[in-house]
């Protein structure tokens, strides 16, 4: 079996080397698609830690009138929010409350400006969070509707635009990456299925010689079979040579922009870009490469036998 | 017995390229099958190698019976037969050895036992200094010698010729029937079918004629009777 399969790996490298033009072509579209590919997953996972993020950060603001505004006021807000059977904290901030925070981050950013506010410019707020975007929403059409029938509330400060433009960004990138994925997948289908076609017809005197001296079509097979693998493998290589060296490219002689870059993006918890993390990318995309060219020669073999 | 045909008939769209052949070939004999171009002498070598099934008989190797092996079975199966054919069916970009040793390769033995083989059947047919050349810079004799090395490098039970001799001069034709018989000799059957009567002449073996797809003759003796 062993010297078999010593047999069948050395065939299948003779047949990739026969046909190497083909087998580098359909490597080639092999590794365009797993570069568009990667790309797209990287913007949906980029973009879904950020709605992540923007999730976990997002709040609404209540401002209250420092007129109108009683502490039973407060107190029945609370209890409204609380009837709604939604897990959220509720972080009530009174007017001298506000003016100490306010002063604490005036005198660390800008001391000489602390003395031309005082404490009765600065509303009393409560701030209502929760773990969930859609539970946020929630509350805000309850405060919302608190606010029309009553005089107490100010102003609701509430960014739900941006959360869902970013949610139909991530929806759309998503639907496209399906779309795009879907057509590159055929398209690699195609070509390693026509390269693995061509090699074995024009090997077809050789394969008819094999049969009649006894061989199995395991043995002929496989080595067709593994031989459209490597194309997949070549892929695999070639895309994350690609994105390896634009990623490090970018990082050494595009120093500035990409620490800022990072900077801007060092608040949101993303992908470790480390080398090990790129060999863990490319050991899947490797796999998956000779998996779905594998799967593409199968097929042409099929065919070509009919 | 090595080989039975009984009742054996193969039809091609409505037209019969043999009609009820019966016939049996012993271990160690050498047989001719000889008749004109559609005789039916091609049909019968494809049924024996089971490229083709035959419409109606059975068809028995050693006992076991052909129709009746399975898709998985046929390689294990022609692995006791070596076949040589008119066009040589050598592979071009391939050196003598590699060409004979193909025929091991397929099959589960270690690379010693195919150089081993490979030289023993090299010697066989007296070509031992051409092992690494290309069947392009060899003669059409020296090719059907590498031919007939291949076919019998698995040491077959039976050697199947279709035409060897066709594509050669007469000089050569000679010497690729001095070496079948000398296979012959060792003790492997012989089923040899052709055109060259006077091969047959002089070999006065048995011989089976076709006419028609129908065995007109089985008997020992010259191309004619």
């Amino acid at each position: 079996m062993i010297i078999q399969l010593n047999r069948i790996i050395k065939r299948s490298f003779l047949i990739f080397g026969r046909n190497i033009k083909m087998s580098i072509a359909s490597g080639v579209v092999v590794g365009l698609s797993f570069i568009i590919l990667t790309t797209f997953i990287g913007v949906i996972f980029f973009a879904s830690e950020v709605l992540n993020y923007v999730e976990s950060q997002s709040q609404i603001i209540v401002f209250l009138n420092p007129a109108t505004y009683s502490m039973s006021d407060v107190s029945a807000f609370e209890n409204s929010i609380q009837a709604l059977n939604i897990k959220s904290t509720m972080t009530f901030t009174s007017q001298s409350s506000a003016y100490e925070s306010f002063l604490k981050f005036l005198n660390k950013e800008n001391p000489g400006l602390s003395q031309s506010v005082d404490e009765t410019k600065l509303p009393p707020s409560i701030t209502i969070k929760t773990d969930n975007i859609d539970n946020l929403t929630l509350i805000a059409d309850k405060v919302y509707t608190i606010q029309g029938s009553t005089d107490y509330i100010d102003k609701v400060l509430y960014y739900r635009n941006i959360e869902n433009l970013l949610k139909q960004f991530i929806d759309t990138v998503r639907l496209v990456a399906i779309i795009f994925a879907s057509l590159l997948i055929l398209i690699s289908f195609l070509i390693i299925s026509i390269s693995i076609s061509i090699a074995f017809d024009s090997q077809k005197e050789e394969i008819e010689i094999m049969r009649l001296v006894g061989s199995t079509s395991f043995f002929i097979n496989s080595s067709y079979i593994l031989s459209g693998g490597y194309s997949g493998i070549f892929g695999g290589v070639f895309a994350n040579s690609l994105i390896f060296i634009a990623y490090y490219s970018f990082k050494y002689f595009y120093k500035s922009q990409y620490n800022n870059i990072m900077s801007y993006l060092s608040g949101i918890p993303l992908y470790n870009f480390s080398i090990l993390n790129q060999v863990e990318i490319a050991c899947v995309e490797l796999f998956t490469g000779f998996l779905i060219a594998t799967i593409c020669s199968i097929v042409a073999i099929q065919f070509s036998k009919k | 017995m090595a080989l039975s045909f009984k009742n054996v008939s193969m039809l091609y769209g409505s037209v019969y390229a043999i009609k009820d052949i019966t016939f049996d070939i012993d271990e160690g004999e050498f047989v001719f099958l000889v008749g004109p171009s559609g005789a039916g002498k091609t049909t019968i070598l494809k049924l024996l190698f089971r490229q083709d099934k035959p419409t109606s008989g059975v068809i028995e190797f050693f006992g076991l019976d052909v129709n009746r092996i399975r898709n998985g079975g046929l390689p294990f199966f022609r692995r006791e037969i070596g076949f040589v054919y008119q066009d040589f069916k050598l592979l071009q970009k391939r050196t003598v050895y590699e060409n004979i040793a193909l025929a091991l390769e397929v099959t589960n033995r270690s690379n010693a036992f195919i150089k081993d083989a490979v030289a023993s059947v090299l010697d066989m047919v007296e070509l031992k200094d051409k092992n690494n050349s290309f069947p392009y810079q060899l003669s059409g004799g020296e090719k059907q010698r590498v031919a007939i090395a291949r076919a019998m490098a698995n040491s077959p039970r039976l050697l199947i010729a279709d035409e060897p001799t066709g594509n050669l001069d007469p000089g050569m034709q000679w010497d690729i029937i001095q070496l079948l018989n000398k296979i012959n000799n060792y003790g492997t059957t012989v089923l040899m079918a052709t055109h060259a009567s006077d091969v047959v002449d002089s070999m006065q073996k048995r011989v089976i004629a076709l006419n028609g797809g129908m065995i007109i003759r089985d008997s020992k003796g010259g191309y004619e009777v």
